[in-house]
């Protein structure tokens, strides 16, 4: 029983580890380049720190799972019910999808949006379609995060 | 919903008339310009205006434009809201021509540019005596100015700067030679500075010594006073440039007054310059000009009355275009779509002959923006700063329409979130009865739900956009590509979820053979349909489109899935607002004393930080459906913009109200 529960602690603070470290990276490829650009053109600040907020969502992805998580094994708060190996190892499971596919997406949106902002160095009128195309890379989280969201509806305990 | 009809025209007027015509077509923003391909005139209309002055305005212009961002760079007042929307300037048009008339600029940006030269030859004179001070300091107690170490007939003497740990080696190898003298005058952490006299016979080797343990000169012969008291006169006069330069700042600061002006005046010139560029499409005669263009068609009326109730002959005509010349495009929409006009902008404008996509974007954008925040709090806070930022920010045309699809969007969010009961993240337990009698959707408890919405909201709107290309082949008279190619899937597809359904044990097992039913016989359509397409063998073709709907097949799954990002995103925003409430109730329970202000201050920043991120996400998102989901299905975009000769400003808004057309013609513009 107490294996089962710290199974599932493991998955949810994988969800939110793994993510997490993804949207860091992304966010510091990404804030790096803005920086570049930002010391020449202060003007484009509002632009540059939307570019670089958008690997950040993975993160929330990762808690959003991690917090269902804690719902889910009663942590936070209620009873905590009787958690099996196999149960929590179930739970382990369905937090990988956001957990790998959060930490890998942010890093590539991260460079995806580095590269944005040498578009709207040259560019100015392409931003949203550099912000689109670094959204593109999103799609896989999103994916991530809605496989574990249903992982973890379908677990019994 | 539709791509304004254009009309190619040639207008021919007298040269005198030139300026005030162009001025006039300007002002009224009637002509998209074309310039005439060689050999489309007769040789009567050969010369092109010599007197441009294109270049000339626009070199006015760079210079009013440095000023400007110079003056900039000391405004103090800038707010933080200016950080993401330069600061503009609202103004009457009368109050506008009679300032940049009458203004006196050019005083401005010789005072800015002495100023500026003023300032460089201050900072330059403060680092030349910062060095001299860094180079004075190590020798500061000496006693005698270092002038005085002067050549003598037979000795020479040198100021040195080394390492410290070669300071003994070197000693020694110097003591080798006779006579030479060495003063250790001062050291700090690495170096030590020393003084040397030596026989000049021995140069050559006192240099390759120095050489050798890493010494270098110092010059400070220029000093001609005690080290001390030129370090102090230095920290002196640097002192006086220092206030000499605030008192410049302070010139600068009186100056920024005139920056609103400075503005106008470069809108000013570059409404010339526009002029000027337009100039350059037209030909001339001796005494008659002519230039063409695309016009609007219902402008056509107005236009002849502007241009003909001059005292001076024009005559405009109407003319074809030339071979594999398109008209250019302007799309025209309804209030409530207009403001999802930049989006399909965004992706690109319909080609000739194309659908205007905006009003099929308009609802789904609506509705999609608002299932990814569902959370009613969020969109009042949304509507609420929108307003505000109406309000308090001007913002050009194009900058408009973004705040109003953010009004619409607020408004479909606090839709979203009555139906599925988000507010600012309570719990549904603890919501007033009379809210959760609106609820019809709890997402988080009712997971599939959500997620069929979605993905149905996804179905209908790629079935759409099959649809909309059915209407395009159509009207294009494709008939048989129409039915084989759109109107079966259109049959096929709805069959097919409905089979998965009844399967799936939804609906009663009747349902599912009726589905198999509808499948055949949209497959049936597909097969006779495309014996009829052109060209190639009716075999061939039939295999075509059946082979191309299989392959097709995994797209639409793809697709369809690709709508759960809905629901993905609209629980993340809901589950993170609960976060955020159970951290504030964390934070008033532990924490004591303060724990109410924790809370507060919890509540307001993170909900404030939730709504930013996902509002963002929200819109990218939703545009990534439009463009890769739905667009795919019927539209390619890339038609030419009609960009109308017009006041393009860059600072100025003009506060007349414009007509709800010009108003879309400017957001096209930038």
């Amino acid at each position: 029983m107490d294996l089962g529960l710290g199974l599932s602690i493991a998955g949810g603070a994988l969800a939110v580890a793994l993510a997490g470290m993804g949207s860091a990276i992304g966010i510091g490829i990404a804030g790096e380049a803005a920086d570049g650009l930002l010391s020449e053109e202060p003007g484009k600040f509002g632009n540059l720190l939307i570019l670089v907020a958008l690997p950040g969502t993975q993160g929330i992805y990762g808690l959003v799972v991690g917090f269902l998580v804690m719902q889910k094994i009663g942590i936070m708060g209620g009873t905590i019910p009787d958690i099996s190996s196999y149960q929590g190892l179930q739970i382990l499971f369905a937090c990988l999808p956001i957990a790998l596919t959060g930490l890998i997406s942010a890093i590539h949106q991260g460079k995806v949006s580095a590269s944005g902002v040498g578009v709207i160095a040259k560019q100015p009128k392409a931003f949203m379609q550099a912000v689109i195309f670094a959204t593109l890379v999103e799609t896989y989280a999103l994916f991530g995060l809605v496989a574990s969201i249903f992982f973890l509806n379908g677990i019994s305990l | 919903m539709s791509v304004v009809k254009m009309q190619k025209i040639r207008i021919i007027g007298l040269k005198e008339d030139k300026g005030a015509l162009i001025r006039q077509l300007q002002k009224a923003e009637f002509i998209h310009l074309k310039s005439f391909e060689e050999g489309a005139l007769d040789d009567y209309f050969s010369g092109h205006d010599p007197e441009n002055e294109a270049r000339h305005i626009s070199e006015k212009i760079t210079h009013i434009e440095s000023t400007i961002s110079f003056l900039e760079q000391f405004n103090e007042n800038k707010t933080l809201v200016e950080n993401f929307f330069p600061a503009r300037v609202e103004i009457d048009k009368q109050e506008f021509e009679k300032t940049a008339r009458n203004f006196n600029y050019e005083e401005i940006i010789k005072n800015t540019n002495d100023i500026k030269d003023k300032i460089f030859k201050i900072d330059d004179k403060i680092s030349s005596m910062h060095n001299d001070i860094a180079l004075l300091t190590p020798f500061k107690n000496l006693s005698w100015s270092p002038c005085q170490a002067k050549e003598t007939q037979n000795t020479n003497s040198l100021f040195l700067k080394g390492p410290k740990v070669k300071y003994i080696s070197l000693t020694e190898k110097l003591s080798e030679k006779s006579a030479t003298y060495v003063e250790n005058i001062s050291a700090d952490v690495d170096f030590a500075y020393l003084m040397l006299i030596y026989w000049k016979e021995n140069e050559g080797d006192i240099s390759s010594a120095l050489k050798e343990e890493g010494f270098e000169t110092l010059n400070l012969s220029l000093c001609d006073k005690l080290p001390s008291n030129a370090i102090d006169s230095y920290e002196k006069q640097i002192e006086s440039l220092l206030k000499e330069k605030e008192k410049l700042f302070k010139k600068i600061k009186q100056m920024l007054k005139c920056k609103d002006k400075l503005m106008m005046v470069h809108d000013w010139y570059l409404f010339g310059l526009q002029r000027e560029k337009a100039k350059e499409h037209l030909c001339e005669s001796e005494t008659t000009f002519v230039l063409q263009g695309w016009v609007r068609k219902d402008d056509m009326n107005k236009i002849k009355e502007t241009l003909q109730n001059k005292t001076h002959p024009t005559y405009i005509e109407n003319i074809d275009p030339d071979e594999g010349e398109f008209p250019p495009i302007e799309i025209k929409n309804p209030v409530l779509v207009r403001p999802f006009q930049p989006i399909t902008k965004l992706f690109g404008l319909p080609h000739f002959g194309e659908v205007d996509p905006s009003g099929f974007v308009a609802p789904f954008f609506f509705m999609f923006f608002g299932l990814c925040l569902t959370d009613a709090g969020y969109g009042i806070v949304l509507i609420t700063l929108t307003l505000l930022a109406m309000k308090k920010i001007k913002v050009g045309s194009q900058g408009k329409q973004f705040l109003r699809l953010f009004l619409l969007g607020g408004i479909a969010t606090i839709f979203w979130g009555i139906v599925t009961g988000g507010w600012f993240g309570i719990e549904i337990a603890e919501l007033p009865q009379v809210l959760k009698a609106l609820i019809i959707i709890n997402p988080l408890e009712n997971l599939m739900k959500f997620f069929i919405l979605a993905l149905s909201f996804g179905v209908v709107h790629i079935l759409l956009g099959i649809g909309i290309e059915m209407y395009e082949q159509l009207r294009s008279r494709n008939f048989a590509d129409a039915f084989a190619d759109q109107l079966s899937y259109l049959i096929i597809l709805p069959g097919a979820i409905l089979w998965i359904i009844s399967k799936q044990g939804f609906l009663s097992p009747k349902f599912s053979q009726a589905a198999l039913f509808i499948m055949i016989a949209g497959a049936g359509i597909m097969i006779v349909s495309s014996l009829f397409k052109k060209g190639r063998n009716p075999l061939l073709n039939v295999l075509i489109s059946l082979g191309g709907f299989i392959w097709k097949s995994k797209d639409f799954v793809g697709n369809i899935l690709s709508y759960s990002r809905l629901m993905a995103l609209g629980l993340a925003t809901s589950i993170i607002a609960l976060v955020i409430n159970i951290l504030a109730g964390i934070a008033l329970e532990q924490i004591p004393y303060l724990g109410i202000l924790a809370a507060l201050l919890i509540i307001i920043v993170g909900h404030l930080f939730n709504i930013a991120i996902n509002t963002l996400g929200a819109f990218v998102h939703t545009t990534r459906l439009q463009f890769v989901e739905f667009f795919s299905y019927f539209f390619q975009g890339g038609g030419e913009a009609f960009q109308p000769l017009a006041q393009e400003s860059k600072y100025i808004i003009s506060k007349v109200k414009r007509s709800a057309a010009s108003t879309g013609r400017r957001a096209e513009g930038r």
